[in-house]
């Protein structure tokens, strides 16, 4: 494909998205869950960023704020995220709608959940295209086609006349993304896209998205729970702990040389021959009763009187990198220097 | 040493009125030694559950005997049955689908040995309920919970005091970990490990996850549409995959190191419906070093090396013998595999 994007022909140089101190809240009968805490990063034009955590950590919920997918009881509090000369959190419904397609494609865990399951595919290529523009169906069919070509679907014709539940998880996923790219977006949004799916599909799939994102020089968000999906498949890594980025950088800087703790004791619970496997005390703080300094404290291995109760506030340190820490990242913390390629 | 479990040929099929027949367990054979681990690992529907039902003599098979401590499980009076089970137990996925919730946590740990252990007095089971909870590392104060009010690593800890209470010398772990975080996830992982060591536990552990399965056990099964395509020490295995199905799944595990690529070693397609009984291999039509006499008969499960068993006849029979084109050795031996491959599977999975 090479027909102009909307959103990248200007300003090479600004990043396809950048989110700064989102906040989002969700009101309980227990109180209120800090579910985004004034988180920012930013998605560079043809990059690949991945929002990684432990469930509850907040990435759903900074990507279904991004995409102004938050219903009540739900509410994003505070920040921006600009997307070309928009703040996609200032917009109207009917405006962020017009953005999402058109600018954002998205791409959910469950594709069965994506697929309008009494509509046959053909028809829903067709209606994603005219919620943005009209197009004839002549039209829609052989963009259809052509989009499932290039999912690696062989037989489009049969796929196009079928419906969602005769699809493989895999295949179902490979049309979500085809539908998802349909309107030719400028940026992905990926939530847990392979989670569901037989690991020897999760790699087709992931080969295929990243291709086709970085063919085409769009920019990807991927959120995934899985850092072997980061460490293969992302430029960029953005480390979240109870609703806060702790750490974010370049793959190839923090995976091997991570600086704050929780991201060094993440990488040692995956398991693997012949090294002990980390035990991570205790368990994510209550996000109702927000614990006061860092998130991190009550089970970091590093914490010291600082961190009680002084909130580490997310710092650059240079190298494109940042981190929540009150640790001197540049004096040798032995555990934190030796990890390296372990 | 007489192994501990023997599975011997087992077949499954299930029939429900007005539907297909569900081929889930196809001719399926090995052993577990006392204090060791077996890994069965597979995708979702290759019929590694299914197994474990069968072991655990939950579900008659329809071919094939199982053994446990030199018993055939199958057909014995169901007394006999409840004595065996006391040493036989199962951690499920999902922990708190497997917890009632009307019950207290110390009621929960505590039922198993009410059933089968019957001679102990309420003192000695109250003692070795809380000796279980220190086992398991739960606080005794967790006893008069809910499960409802547990985290989802405390729920799997009351699984797991629940499995090992009566104090059997053998556990299915049915995807123990799968449904947990990364954290709570090593924190599991290490405990079986001491468990394991503390009771001399010998252990099935059901995964589909190759880092879970390389870190925690000695040996491994891989199956695929109900057959065990190949087995061996877990190391041999992994480090030199012979089945073209296991070394797809290797290589589908992504390494959390930024600098080291894995070649793909990709399949076509996807898994065919257990509905379907494959005529020859179970891998023909997928398979990137396919002939034409692969989808002809049934392969049989061959030795390759002592503990080493695989089941396709492109690594076992002579001539026609294959190397996978994976690795570092795309040269000669690939070209080979090539020349002799049916030309409609000609590109497999050309590493690109």
């Amino acid at each position: 494909m090479t027909a102009q994007h909307d959103g990248r022909s200007a300003a090479t140089d600004a990043p396809a998205l950048r989110v700064a101190g989102l906040t989002t809240e969700f009101v309980t009968r227990r109180g209120v869950v800090h579910a985004v805490n004034d988180v920012s990063f930013t998605v560079g034009r043809g990059d690949i960023v991945g929002i990684v955590g432990e469930s509850g950590c907040g990435k759903s919920a900074t990507v279904r704020s991004i995409m102004g997918l938050i219903r009540s009881p739900g509410r994003v509090v505070g920040g921006s995220a600009e997307m070309g000369d928009h703040d996609l959190l200032q917009l109207s419904r009917r405006d962020l709608r017009k953005i999402r397609g058109a600018q954002i494609g998205f791409v959910a865990q469950n594709p069965f959940g994506s697929l309008n399951p009494i509509l046959n595919i053909r028809r829903q290529f067709h209606n994603v295209v005219n919620s943005h523009r009209s197009a004839s169906r002549e039209e829609t069919y052989e963009l259809g086609l052509s989009m499932l070509r290039s999912v690696g679907i062989a037989g489009p014709e049969r796929v196009l006349d079928g419906y969602a539940h005769e699809l493989s998880g895999g295949m179902a996923q490979r049309v979500v993304i085809a539908l998802a790219l349909s309107l030719d977006p400028a940026l992905v949004i990926a939530d847990e896209p392979t989670t569901a799916l037989d690991v020897t599909v999760q790699r087709q799939i992931l080969d295929l998205i990243s291709g086709l994102v970085k063919q085409d020089d769009r920019s990807m968000l991927l959120v995934t729970h899985d850092l072997g999906v980061v460490a293969q498949y992302c430029d960029q890594v953005v480390v979240m702990y109870a609703g806060k980025v702790v750490e974010a950088g370049p793959v190839a800087e923090v995976f091997t040389r991570p600086l704050m703790p929780y991201t060094l004791d993440l990488l040692e619970a995956i398991p693997r021959r012949g090294a002990s496997l980390r035990n991570l005390r205790g368990r994510v703080p209550d996000l109702i009763n927000y614990p006061t300094g860092c998130p991190y404290k009550t089970r970091c291995r590093f914490a010291f009187d600082r961190c009680l109760d002084e909130v580490p506030a997310l710092r650059p340190i240079g190298d494109g990198r940042a981190v929540a820490c009150h640790l001197n990242v540049h004096e040798e913390v032995p555990e934190l220097a030796s990890i390296g390629s372990g | 040493m007489p192994p501990l479990v023997r599975v011997e040929g087992v077949d499954k099929t299930f029939r429900r009125d007005g539907g297909p027949p569900v081929y889930a367990v196809d001719e399926v054979s090995f052993e577990i030694s006392p204090g060791e681990t077996l890994a069965l690992i597979g995708e979702s529907g290759s019929g590694k559950s299914t197994v474990g039902r069968l072991v655990l003599g939950l579900i008659d098979p329809d071919a094939g005997t199982v053994e446990f401590e030199g018993r055939n499980i199958n057909g014995i009076s169901s007394s006999e049955l409840r004595a065996t089970r006391s040493r036989m137990q199962v951690v499920f996925q999902e922990p708190y689908e497997s917890l009632n919730p009307r019950m207290r946590i110390g009621a929960i740990v505590e039922e198993p040995l009410v059933v089968h252990n019957k001679t102990l007095s309420k003192g000695e089971r109250r003692e070795r309920v809380l000796e279980t909870f220190e086992a398991v590392h739960l606080d005794a104060e967790f006893a008069d919970r809910f499960p409802a009010a547990l985290s989802g690593g405390q729920q799997q800890r009351v699984g797991i005091a629940r499995a090992v209470v009566t104090r059997p010398s053998f556990i299915v772990l049915d995807e123990p970990t799968s449904s947990l975080d990364l954290s709570v996830r090593a924190q599991i992982l290490n405990l079986l490990g001491e468990l394991q060591n503390e009771f001399n536990l010998a252990y099935l552990f059901i995964s589909h996850d190759i880092s879970t399965v390389e870190y925690f056990s000695d040996r491994v099964a891989v199956m695929y549409r109900g057959q065990i395509v190949e087995s061996g020490n877990t190391d041999d295995v992994i480090d030199d995959p012979q089945h073209p199905y296991t070394a797809a799944l290797l290589s589908a595990a992504l390494s959390v190191n930024p600098t080291e690529h894995q070649e793909h070693f990709p399949l076509e397609g996807s898994i065919p419906s257990n509905t379907e009984l494959a005529t020859g291999c179970v891998l023909a039509g997928r398979c990137p070093i396919e002939i034409p006499e692969c989808s002809q008969e049934r392969v049989p499960l061959e030795s390759t090396a002592t503990d080493r068993r695989v089941r396709c006849i492109r690594v076992t029979s002579g001539p026609l013998q294959a190397r996978l084109p994976i690795g570092a050795s795309p040269g000669p031996d690939r070209a080979a595999a090539e020349s002799n491959a049916d030309p409609k599977s000609g590109e497999p999975g050309s590493a690109e």
